[in-house]
């Protein structure tokens, strides 16, 4: 590793790699925060414009959208509840109801530092033990794949809302509505109900931003401002404290930081799970050791540093599979892939080998683009709290607006906007009865893993399920998922009998 | 005996009634193949995902007996139900409308009329929303990356 570094610092410090490492990231960030914009879609638009670009420059540019991205998501989500990106679901739980506390600029600053300090610790461990992570995630069968996603799916169910059920029952109309199309295996229709758009299944974009973005827009919308009176999304707090973490809170929150960071990490070396997955296991682990479990979804800023941190750790994680064994981790690292395979860079072991000075100059380009990270996101800052002030009458039509041009545009097909509006009505009737939303996009996300998993696992022990207790990795996420829905039951009934407590004492203090 | 929470067992009674549909679907709307095993056929997950659907089902209406309310019933007053029907209805009036017409032109009538209807009195406001979003949006998306949006009949 040594012998490559010099001659990689080389080949990276040049002025158009900065460039590029500030212009992917600003592009990231921006595209991340606007609801109806996808990364993967802009990340495979510039992909043309890297094969003209020396290697390092054209994935540079590309990981700087990544991380912007994947930060970007957040904004969106703690500014005007509706996640940018999937994984930034997570983050809407705790970081809109602080921008409705006025800390808006708290919570963006929180997910600023938690996003950088995740991945620049992933980017570190990528560099310095990629290839022994891999040959674990090697391990990974479908048995495994299996339980995993079980375990994130009931964490998710269990963490997202007070209602465990309904969390639970959330994630099982998800996973159904991903059994909507072609089966896998056999490639039977569905429950298409004869519609020819149905048959590829239900498009995930417009699904994502009916649910979320649509849903928060009828919400919005059945409250009419009073003539005269500006109603903006949320206050925005005179208090310096409230737009800023201070060094308290900060350490306060480092070991929730770290083990995030962990989980992000091991997340992002799974093939095929993605930031979502680490986002919200991230949350539901650090609700579940918090010294303060029922500020969770009200506000809670350990909250935010949680899913933001997950959700962020998991980039340099994702880039171990497809350097080390070719295989992407999510959408976005499968675009790269092409970029890799175009320069002539074919991951594998060999590639740190034959390619070491370009590879360890994407890596420095790694940890630059942390630094520069935080800079753009910081700077960035005040411009987004200002969109809290914008009426709420004007911003909300111009959101609906992009999100029914992001829909459209995904396939150039109006069949996905009505799947968006579709979509947001269920995500409207789901909040008005206190049904948590996220679970069901990340059904509908790992639905299809599962499936699959599932399946190949059965096919292996011929129709037997007994490996998913016996084999030790499937066995270990069995008994995290038990432990974990019976220890939020617990925590649950212990917040609540302190809430009794309290009330009692109150009702006994107050004078006859 | 404690009054049961009658939300809670409508909303159980909902979600066994939806499992059950789900269960009654799958014969009609999934294509089983002959001789395909059981765990690897095309009906298995949905049919045990309305099985679990009907359990929690259960369960919500089991939390309805024996669990005391902690939240309120839904708020769903005749204006929450009208202002919310009546943005659906626009929605899908303009979702068919702007293939036909046009993406820009619709959308800047549409953004005014959601300006109007959420309370936005200023006809400033209004009618700069009205021009400079869809133009925004159409030239970030048709000139700045290229993907087309309906032109329709006017643009």
């Amino acid at each position: 590793m040594l012998e490559h570094l010099l001659p990689a610092a080389q080949l990276f410090f040049t002025f158009q790699n900065l460039l590029v490492v500030a212009a992917g990231l600003f592009i990231g960030i921006t595209i991340g925060a606007i609801p109806g914009l996808n990364v993967p879609m802009i990340v495979a638009l510039l992909l043309p414009i890297t094969f003209y670009m020396p290697p390092v420059a054209g994935i540079s540019l590309l990981l700087g959208v990544y991380k912007g991205g994947t930060y970007g998501g957040s904004i969106s989500a703690i500014l005007i509840n509706t996640p940018g990106a999937p994984a930034a679901a997570a983050t809407c739980l705790d970081g809109y109801p602080m921008a409705k506390q006025g800390k808006a600029g708290k919570a963006l600053r929180a997910s600023i530092y938690g996003s950088v300090i995740g991945e620049f610790i992933s980017d570190i461990v990528l560099i310095s033990i990629a290839a022994q992570i891999a040959m674990v995630a090697l391990k990974f069968g479908p048995t495994e794949k299996f339980s995993l996603v079980v375990f994130a799916l009931c964490t998710i169910g269990v963490v997202s809302s007070e209602h465990k059920l309904k969390g639970i029952t959330a994630a099982l109309f998800g996973i159904f509505f991903r059994t909507i199309g072609s089966d896998p295996i056999s490639g039977s229709s569905r429950f298409t109900v004869g519609i020819f758009d149905l048959i590829g299944g239900i498009p995930f974009l417009p699904h994502l931003i009916g649910l979320f973005a649509v849903s928060e827009f009828f919400v919005q919308i059945e409250k009419k401002i009073s003539a005269g009176k500006q109603d903006v999304i949320a206050p925005v707090s005179k208090n310096p404290d409230d737009n800023r973490v201070t060094w308290k809170e900060f350490k306060a929150n480092i070991v929730t930081i770290i083990r995030s960071t962990l989980i992000g990490i091991g997340v992002g070396a799974l093939p095929g799970s993605g930031s979502a997955i680490s986002a919200f296991v991230s949350y539901g682990a650090a609700k579940n050791t918090s010294k303060k479990p029922e500020e969770f979804g009200k506000g809670s800023l350990e909250g935010v540093f949680a899913a933001e941190t997950g959700n962020n750790a998991v980039t340099g994680g994702a880039l171990i599979p497809l350097l080390t064994l070719g295989i992407p981790g999510d959408a976005i690292t499968a675009i790269m892939l092409g970029v890799f395979l175009v320069h002539g860079l074919i991951p594998g072991p060999d590639l740190f080998v034959k390619s070491g000075d370009v590879i360890y100059a994407v890596f420095i380009g790694l940890i630059v683009a942390n630094i520069l990270h935080f800079f753009i996101a910081s700077l960035g800052l005040r411009l987004f709290t200002k969109l809290l002030s914008v009426s709420r009458a004007v911003l909300f039509p111009i959101v609906i607006i992009i999100c029914a041009a992001g829909s459209y545009t995904v396939n150039s097909n109006i069949f996905d906007v009505y799947v968006m509006i579709f979509f947001g009505v269920l995500g409207y009737i789901m909040k008005k009865f206190n049904f948590p939303v996220a679970p069901l996009m990340m059904g509908y996300i790992l639905g299809g893993l599962l499936e699959t998993s599932l399946i190949q696992a059965l096919i292996l022990s011929d129709g037997s399920v007994l490996p998913i207790f016996t084999r030790p990795i499937s066995l270990v996420f069995v008994v995290l998922t038990v432990f974990f829905i019976f220890w939020s039951l617990f925590m649950q009934k212990k917040a609540l009998d302190r809430r009794k407590r309290r009330e009692e004492q109150r009702r006994r203090n107050l004078p006859s | 005996m404690r009054q049961p929470y009658l939300w809670r067992l409508i909303e159980g009674a909902v979600l066994i009634g939806l499992g059950a549909l789900i269960l009654v679907l799958i014969p009609s709307q999934i294509q089983n193949i002959p001789g395909m095993e059981t765990e690897t056929s095309p009906s298995f997950l949905p049919a045990v995902l309305a099985v679990l659907i009907i359990l929690m089902g259960a369960g919500l209406i089991a939390q309805g007996f024996l669990k005391p309310r902690r939240d309120g019933p839904p708020d769903l007053t005749r204006v929450v139900v009208f202002r919310v029907g009546l943005s659906v209805v626009l929605l899908i009036l303009y979702t068919v409308v702007f293939p036909r017409l046009g993406f820009v032109v619709t959308s800047g009538v549409f953004v005014g009329i959601y300006a109007y209807l959420f309370g936005s009195r200023s006809i400033l406001k209004i009618a700069i929303s009205m021009v400079a979003v869809p133009i925004g949006i159409w030239l970030f998306f048709e000139i700045l990356f290229r993907i087309p949006l309906p032109h329709g009949i006017l643009y």
